[in-house]
């Protein structure tokens, strides 16, 4: 391998890793509802933003009442945090793997 | 076995293994004396034979093709489910979740467990990843060449597949359907 492509190479890697960080910085999950039989395209009912400098937000799942009032549509907002709580163990494991790099084990 | 405990003695063996190399003890093994003879060459030592070139060049080879992989599979979104209930996962964990009214609680717990899955065999695929960029950072050590430690990748791979071999840590990198990733 020539002296170029080397560097050429490190260079990739380093932007590769750069992207990899920025993503690792947000973990996002979303759930969206479809109404089946149509051609209508998938509405957000749900969002969780988790940020590593602790900036969190979350959209909730609401549906109107009887009454007119707002309530939490219970079933879909259990599925939501599933995988929320999914995707944060996920995350926990991938900050681990990275650590590891990072310490050179 | 646990991808945990399958994953120490993996990460055991690749260590007695770069160990035996930093040694030069590889004694009648055949899976050793064959790493050995790379990181030799690596070296600029030892035989410089045309044989130890085409291997280093079967090694690069191979390197670039599973570097590329793992890269495009990063890179990836993959989807699990389809139609009323899908999910569609990224390599960092995000996650986005299409659901149609009227999915039973049965659905939804496989579909959660499917999710699950999915993101187990990537983390082990990650620290997979890992535990090769490790070890080529120990090789490099052996080579004390220009740029060791690209170098020594093609190497470290080959030596995880060797210590993979070797019948430790079996479940390590298969997905779910028992595929090998290695």
């Amino acid at each position: 391998m020539a002296v170029n492509d080397i560097k050429e190479a490190g260079r990739s890697a380093a932007d590769t890793i750069r992207k990899y960080i920025e993503d690792v910085a947000e973990l996002r999950v979303e759930t969206q509802t479809l109404v089946v039989g149509t051609d209508a395209a998938p509405q957000l009912a749900a969002r969780t933003t988790l940020r590593l400098d602790g900036d969190n937000t979350t959209v909730l799942p609401v549906q109107a009442a009887a009454t007119g009032k707002l309530e939490v549509d219970a079933a879909l907002h259990e599925l939501h945090m599933q995988h929320v709580r999914n995707a944060i163990e996920y995350r926990n494991k991938l900050l681990e793997v990275l650590g590891g790099l990072l310490r050179g084990r | 076995m646990s991808a945990a405990t399958g994953f120490a003695a993996l990460e055991a063996k690749v260590h007695a293994i770069v160990e035996a190399l930093g040694r030069d003890e590889v004694a009648d093994d055949s899976g050793l004396a064959r790493l050995a003879r790379i990181v030799r060459h690596a070296r600029g030592d030892g035989e410089g034979s045309g044989a130890g070139d085409d291997e280093r060049a079967r090694l690069q080879r191979e390197w670039s093709e599973f570097s590329a992989r793992v890269l495009r599979e990063l890179d990836e979104h993959a989807w699990v489910g389809t139609g009323t209930l899908r999910t569609r996962v990224a390599w960092t964990g995000d996650l986005q979740v299409v659901v149609a009214a009227g999915a039973s609680a049965a659905e939804r717990a496989a579909h959660l467990g499917a999710v699950d899955e999915l993101l187990a065999a990537r983390a082990r695929r990650l620290r997979l990843l890992v535990t090769i960029v490790a070890t080529a950072r120990r090789i490099s050590g052996l080579l004390v060449t220009p740029a060791a430690l690209i170098s020594a990748l093609p190497v470290a791979l080959a030596s995880v597949r060797e210590a993979h071999a070797r019948g430790e840590g079996t479940r390590v990198d298969a997905d779910a359907g028992g595929m090998s990733w290695l």
